[in-house]
This record gives C-alpha cells, structure tokens and sequence, in this order.
C-alpha cells in the first residue's frame, strides 16, 4: 500500500490487522468453496466468486475474487434487499439463491447465493458467492446455448429466493432446483459448497464483531472504502484530462460492435458506450450491471490493481450504456454465451481505453500491458466410461499467453483462471489428450513479445455410445484474441478445430505419438457458437490466444531475438523479416554489423511503400 | 507541459501550442487536437505477415502499420476488416 495519510478515524496498527483479517475471511470462503464443491468449474478452474458487502450492499472486501462478479454480486445484494426486507424480512442464518441476469447475475450458470450478516440480531452486513454451475436445464448442456434466441430458451431464472430459512435448508426447493438440471447431484454440490462459504464469512465475522466490537469493524470498514477511493482519485487526477477510444468486435453468424470512449476529466472516469451494435438474438449480450461491473474489473486491474478491492474504486465511475444494445439487453434478450463473448470484448475495450489512458502519464506508462480480447472454450457431455452421463468444461481458456509490457515479454500459458488437470480429466471422462503445450510461432512481435498461448488435442477414448456432445464458444470473431499495443503485433489467435474421420486410433495403435496433426488426416473445419459431435477417430483441436508485442520489434534487444530462436519461440525467417535480426550462420551469434544495416533498410522501405 | 502519448509519441508543448510529436526523431505530426495517424505513413499487408499461424485470417482481416513519415518507426499495429473502405 502507499504511505496513508488517509485513514484517520483508526489507528494504522488496528487498521492493517483488521482490514487484511477483512480480506483473509473472503480468501477462505475461496478455500471453502474449492474443498466442498466438486465440479472442474470450482475446485479446478477456480471458476468463482467469494466476497463480502456492507449492510447496504456495498463491496467491503473481495479477497482475491475477480472485479467483474464482485459488483454484480453487489447489485444482487440490493436487490435481495429491495425485495425481501419490508415483507418477507431477512433473517439470522437465511441465505438467498439469485440467479436472474436481469436483475444481477450475468448469465443464469452464474448462481449467486447471498447470506445476511448479523451480530446480536441487528444486520450488519452480507457475504456473496457464485459459482459457475454445471448445468443449469438450458437448451445445450454446460448453459451456453448456442442455438438460445431469448433468455427463455437458458435455463432456470431465480429473481431471488430463501434456499436457506432461519438455518434449514428449503429441500423442497433445492431438489425441485437440481432437478431440472441435467446434473442433478454435482449442481447440488455447487449449491452446497457456496452455502458452506456463506457459513464460513457469517462464523469469522461474528467473531470479528464479538472480539473488536461492531464500532470499530464498522469504523474500519469505513476507512478501508475511504483509502481506496481517495488513493485511487489522486491517481487519476494526476493522468493528463483527455478521451481515448476502440471498438471490440464480436463475430456470431453476424458481426456486432462494442464501442467505447473513455473521458477521463479530473478524478473521475466515463465510461460511454453509446454506438454499440443493437442487442443480438444471440446469447452474447451483457445487461447493464456486467457491462458496469466490466469496467470496475479494468479499473482493478490497470490502475487500481494494489488497492484493497471495495467500494472506493466503484465511486469513481461512471458507464452510460444505452438500453437495447449488446452492452444493455433489454428482455427477452439471450445471455448465455455472454461472458467470453461480450464481456471478454467489454473487458478488452475497457482495459484497452485504460490502457492508452496510462501511457498518456509519465508515471503510468512504464504499467502498460498488450491486451486480450478473449478466446474458444468448449464444454462436453455424453456418458462416461464409467457408465454415468456428465457435463463437464474443458478448461483450456487458462492458457492465453499474456501481452507483452513496456518493459518486459508477456508469460507463456499464463492469463486468466487455472487450467484442469489432465490425468484428473481422463479418469472421469472418455477422452485422451494427444498433447498439451506451448503454441510455436505464435507470440505476438514487438520491442517485447507477447507470452505463447496452449494448444492442445483430444479425441474420445472408451466412450460407451461412440460419441460424446460439445458445446464451442468463446469470443468467435478471429481478430479477437491477443492484441498488439503501440506498434506491437497481435499474437496467434484463439480457435476451435474439430478434425473428423483421422487416422488417430490407427496411429494410437501403431504406438506411434499422435503429436503432427497435419499426419493424421480427417476433415478439419473451425467451430463457431455451436454444438457439435465428437465420434471415434475425431479429434478436438483447441488453441487458445498467444500475448500481443509491445512497440517495435525493431527496437527490441538482438539478443532477446536471437534467444528466442534458440527456444523455438521465433524462425530464423521470422528474426530476420520481423526483427530486423541476422544470425551469423557460423557461430549462431548476432551480427551486429548486419543487423543495423538491415535494420535501417526495413525502415526506409516502410517509408516507400 | 510535455507529456508522453504512447510509445514513440509525445504531446510536445511549444510556444504556439500543444503538438504530436515523435519522440525518437522529434518530428512533429500535427496539433494535439488531431487524429495523428492522418499524418503518418500507412501500410496494409497480409496478416501472415505478422506470423503463419495468422493464416486463418486471410481473406478476412489485413494487417494495418502505421509509422512516423520521418524515421520510420512503427507506432501502430492492428487488424482491420478486409473491406473497409480505408483501414481505418
């Protein structure tokens, strides 16, 4: 943290054990929902949200949750509030179920589960989680349905329900809730694990009441608001004044745009997305508090990514977000399929207007990192080999490469959530991966070069009907993916290939490594938003995005060119074309000589062209 | 007062006013209140030429390079559609 003249109402010793203690409590929620929950989403790919409010429904501490569910888990805190306090009332140990887009979730897979906080019978404040079910009865399995044209057409929507009554579980609820899933008994662990975390938050914090007094925890939680949002101001107010733009693009069948303009004047922020394309009949849409909580998640990680994550930074906000467009549906509008859609190109506009803001600044600029807009991700569901139907994710989105900084490469495999884990993945579901690993010639170029992204490849193996269903999504638009910042090139994008009909199960058989999919033969097509079938001998292709470059790469270090040869990260070609680098072909060293020569040639020739 | 823009760019604060420049060979682009890639060379290529496995791209997206005019450096990166009318 900087040095803080801001808290003055606690002393700074009682302040930092509080506040951390604050953020400890929503960590292990985290941990909570991770050692109940059962799916590949929670205990693998960390696919969640653990944090806690004030009375009023303001964030007061996240732990290490992602900003973009923890204000939208903010906004269902409210509308719990709204609709149970003057009728129903909200009561020690109740816990709420809300899952409805329209009011607060993102899409209905994300089941927020809300839990009021109180001490000696007066409400203090609430604990939130989601997590990201594994069903939720839509039309495809996963929830990401593709072929949905109204949210009708996704699955089960709660506007807000006790699932938990005065401490006993509603079972009529619950079980008419998991049944209409196609997962009944893993969906009825998720629920379970997020009312474990709910428990977890209300006992540690009942005991922070009983141990500090509710005075000084209230005290405390009102000067950690106050720090973020006074540090986070001075921040921005220091920035030039000015406006910065781009337009993230999302290819479905059609094209639709997102368009933002950043105005940042004094220490405050506008978010403005008028211009965006009209909603689609296609579940990329965002409602209104995604869009918004899109943009609180860029501000987390670009300029306020030290500061303890709460409220502060949402006062310094503001995002108009015109009503019937992608970033604003308006009902029957689909959602889906929104996340790593609309939101990963929301996400990616903002961070990117964010991003030109701080170069703009002498003290900001050395912060800066190439972006990414998204990428293909699948879910996959049939009968197991152990007789069972499932629905499960492949979790292969964890492994973008990340946008090279101004200062340094971007890291291999690296962004985002975590990845499965194979031999977990293989003794549960009938696939075989025929690889897993880092992308060659896939990073982005620049002074500094995005990190490679993952590719990997599966077939079914020991599937009992010969076939399995998936489910591909993910941002569809190829430009999408990593992108270059200031000169820098964009990194391989992200895609899906589905190869039928190959050699696969013949090579297997031959004890030949399967790792050169262009020996394999088949039919190869790319997937768009769709369900697909995976038969015997057809193989799943899945690579996910590579880091875009930063600046010119004729700016960046020989021997950074020259190690990356070596790594098989780049071609000799590549070094020499992009780079501007000459190997000597004697002794595999930079000649330097060369290099500026042709360095200077590559130059006059972008200016005759 | 000077400030940095991006990399290889600088709002430049002269007597006259407030101007893009370059900051590798301090050339300047044009006033601060305009769109300075209008003032910069311009090249479009194939996207491949940012790499092979770009080769999905083709036929759809091209590459877009925007330099200084003076020095050549490169200051912007991107992929266009293929149809728009000026790769803006």
């Amino acid at each position: 943290m900087e040095v803080n003249p801001v808290v003055t109402s606690v002393d700074p010793v009682t302040f930092e054990i509080m506040s951390h203690r604050l953020y400890q409590i929503a960590k292990e929620m985290g941990t909570a929902l991770e050692r109940v929950g059962g799916t590949v989403n929670t205990t693998q790919m960390h696919d969640y949200m653990a944090s806690l409010y004030l009375a009023n429904g303001d964030v007061l501490s996240a732990g290490d949750s992602g900003g973009w569910h923890v204000a939208c888990a903010g906004f269902a805190v409210k509308r719990i509030i709204e609709r149970f306090e003057k009728d129903e009332g909200i009561n020690p140990d109740d816990i709420f179920l809300l899952n409805d887009p329209y009011l607060a979730a993102i899409h209905q897979s994300d089941v927020y589960m809300i839990s009021p906080i109180h001490f000696e019978g007066k409400l203090m404040g609430w604990s939130a989680t989601f997590v990201h079910v594994m069903d939720i009865g839509a039309m495809s399995p996963g929830g990401n349905s593709p072929a949905a044209t109204e949210i009708c057409h996704e699955g089960i929507r709660i506007p807000g329900i006790k699932l938990v009554e005065r401490g006993r579980l509603r079972k009529d609820f619950f079980d008419a809730f998991i049944n209409m899933t196609r997962q009944p008994v893993m969906v009825g662990l998720d629920l379970k694990c997020e009312i474990a975390a709910n428990n977890v938050a209300k006992s540690r914090m009942q005991s922070m009441f009983e141990t500090y007094g509710p005075e000084l925890v209230t005290a405390v939680s009102s000067e950690m608001i106050n720090y973020s949002e006074t540090i986070l101001r001075r921040r921005i107010a220091e920035i030039p004044d000015g406006q910065w733009s781009d337009t993230g693009i999302i290819h479905a069948d059609d094209t639709w745009k997102v368009n933002l303009t950043l105005t940042k004047k004094g220490d405050r922020l506008l978010f403005d997305f008028s211009g965006s394309s009209p909603q689609a009949k296609k579940g990329i849409n965002l409602p209104y508090h995604a869009t918004f909580g899109a943009c609180y998640d860029a501000i987390l990680c670009t300029i306020a990514y030290d500061l303890p994550k709460n409220h502060g930074a949402l006062k310094t906000i503001e995002v108009i977000a015109p009503e019937g467009t992608v970033v604003n549906v308006k009902y029957p509008g689909p959602v889906s399929l929104n996340t790593t859609s609309g939101g990963s190109t929301v996400k990616f506009v903002a961070n990117s207007t964010l991003t030109q803001m701080l170069a703009s600044s002498g003290k900001w600029q050395r912060e800066v990192m190439a972006l990414n807009a998204g990428h293909r991700v699948a879910r996959h569901a049939g009968v197991n080999q152990h007789g069972k139907y499932y629905v499960s994710t492949l979790a292969e989105g964890a492994l973008d490469g990340t946008g090279a900084r101004s200062q340094k490469d971007g890291d291999d495999t690296a962004r985002g959530l975590s990845c499965h884990n194979i031999e977990w993945l293989e003794s549960n579901f009938p696939l075989l991966y025929l690889f897993r690993r880092n992308t060659k010639g896939s990073t982005g170029a620049g002074k500094f070069r995005g990190g490679a992204g993952g590719e990997s490849a599966l077939t079914i193996h020991d599937a009992p009907e010969g076939k399995i269903k998936g489910v591909a999504l993910g941002v569809a638009g190829l430009r999408n993916s990593g992108q270059g910042l200031f000169g820098g090139y964009p990194g391989a994008p992200s895609l899906l290939m589905l190869m039928e009909g190959t050699k696969v199960g013949e090579t297997i058989a031959e004890q030949q490594s399967p790792d050169q999919l262009m020996d394999l033969g088949g039919n190869s097509r790319l997937l768009p938003f769709c369900e697909f079938d995976m038969k015997r001998n057809d193989i799943l292709y899945m690579r996910m995005a590579s880091g875009g470059g930063y600046g010119d790469p004729l700016e960046r270090d020989p021997q950074r060119v020259l190690n990356d040869i070596e790594d098989g990260i780049v071609s000799r070609e590549e070094g020499r074309v992009i780079y501007g680098v000459v190997i000597d072909e004697n002794d595999s060293t930079v000649d330097s000589p060369a290099t500026e020569q042709l360095r200077i040639r590559l130059r006059q020739e972008r200016l005759q062209k | 007062m000077n400030h940095p823009l991006r990399e290889n760019l600088e709002i430049y604060a002269g007597d006259d006013g407030e101007w893009v420049r370059c900051s590798r060979c301090q050339h300047i682009h044009c006033r601060a209140d305009q769109d300075w890639r209008k003032f910069c060379k311009l090249r479009l290529l194939p996207p491949t030429k940012a790499g092979q496995l770009m080769d999905t791209l083709a036929g759809q997206y091209l590459l877009r390079q925007i330099y200084c005019p003076s020095c050549g450096v490169l200051l912007d990166t991107d992929l266009v559609e293929e149809n728009h009318k000026d790769g803006a």
